[in-house]
């Protein structure tokens, strides 16, 4: 089976929004990784302990996620507060939602600006994999902090932009709900 | 000056209230929510003077709450501080009724700015009337 195809113009409005959350608010020092797509045997996925997911929905559909280990959720949340935290807690959980919030936030008006994409409430996970909506291709992006590493992963498609040839499948999201801002057990 | 905070990330209500301290002393309220948002500015006697409210939030999102104030409230100060940073989205809040918008992510520097140039065009107006 050949792998998905990765849709490049997802990468840099994610990579730019990150980098600019971080910059702002987080002041935890970040370099980008190297791009790559998730197998299809990997649609459902777990990269790192935490994950936030966010769903598109509107001109563009799809979901974000950002994956972090307890290390590095535990420095950006110290970053976000300007207090050092130490052990986990909802302020980490509320601190991963709201960054994941901002990046996406950040990213959709680059993707699509008129109509714009709409987000849902993001979510929080803890033990249990996130399902991404099938034959929509992952795309990971992988980022260094100074506390450790974390991934942004984007299965997204839209068919507004004369300029980009979208995906083949246009799917909702799967994993990302309108429910409240909340954490999974 | 009495200020409400409304937004589902308490995180995001501490950021912002710790940045509010540096113009000078306030009243802050909070809320998580539209909802809570106007069962605060009703039990709030005098109400508010500056009211912070993020877009997206669950049971009822900013802008309808800001639908919800300026029915029968033209006078209080709102500000949308959120991460809708289309065009379509600052139009549409302006024509609400939002006297200013700060986009997420944000700096202190720039938030404190935006709350500042909000009092000060206000107080200019008051003058002017």
């Amino acid at each position: 089976m050949s792998s998905p195809r990765m849709d490049v113009k997802y990468i840099n409005p994610f990579i730019a929004s990150t980098t600019q959350v971080f910059k702002d608010m987080v002041h935890v020092s970040i370099a980008v990784g190297k791009p790559y797509v998730l197998k299809p045997q990997d649609q459902s996925y777990k990269q790192y302990d935490l994950s936030a997911v966010i769903g598109f929905t509107g001109p563009a559909t799809g979901m974000v996620v950002l994956s972090v280990s307890e290390a590095v959720i535990l420095a950006l949340a110290s970053g976000l507060l300007g207090v050092r935290m130490t052990r986990l807690s909802d302020q980490c959980y509320d601190a991963l939602a709201e960054l994941t919030n901002m990046i996406a936030g950040g990213a959709k008006k680059d993707i699509v600006a008129d109509p714009p994409i709409t987000m849902t409430i993001p979510r929080v996970m803890r033990s249990e994999l996130v399902s991404y909506p099938p034959k929509l291709p992952v795309l990971v992006i992988p980022f260094q902090t100074e506390a450790g590493d974390m991934a942004l992963q984007v299965a997204m498609t839209h068919q507004n932009r004369k300029t980009q040839s979208p995906p083949a499948t246009q799917q909702a999201p799967a994993a990302a709900s309108k429910s409240d801002r909340k954490q999974a057990a | 000056m009495k200020v409400l905070l409304v937004d589902d990330s308490k995180i995001m209500r501490n950021i912002q209230k710790k940045a509010l301290e540096s113009i000078g002393p306030m009243e802050v309220s909070e809320a998580g929510d539209g909802l809570e948002a106007l069962s605060v500015i009703a039990s709030t006697p005098g109400g508010f003077d500056l009211i912070l409210i993020d877009w997206n939030m669950p049971n009822m999102d900013g802008i309808t709450l800001v639908r919800k104030i300026r029915q029968n409230d033209k006078k209080t100060l709102l500000i949308m501080a959120t991460t809708e940073a289309e065009k379509p989205r600052v139009l549409e809040a302006i024509k609400a009724g939002v006297n200013n918008y700060i986009m997420k992510p944000f700096t202190p520097q720039t938030f404190v700015e935006r709350v500042k140039q909000t009092l000060e065009k206000a107080k200019a107006a008051a003058a002017a009337a």
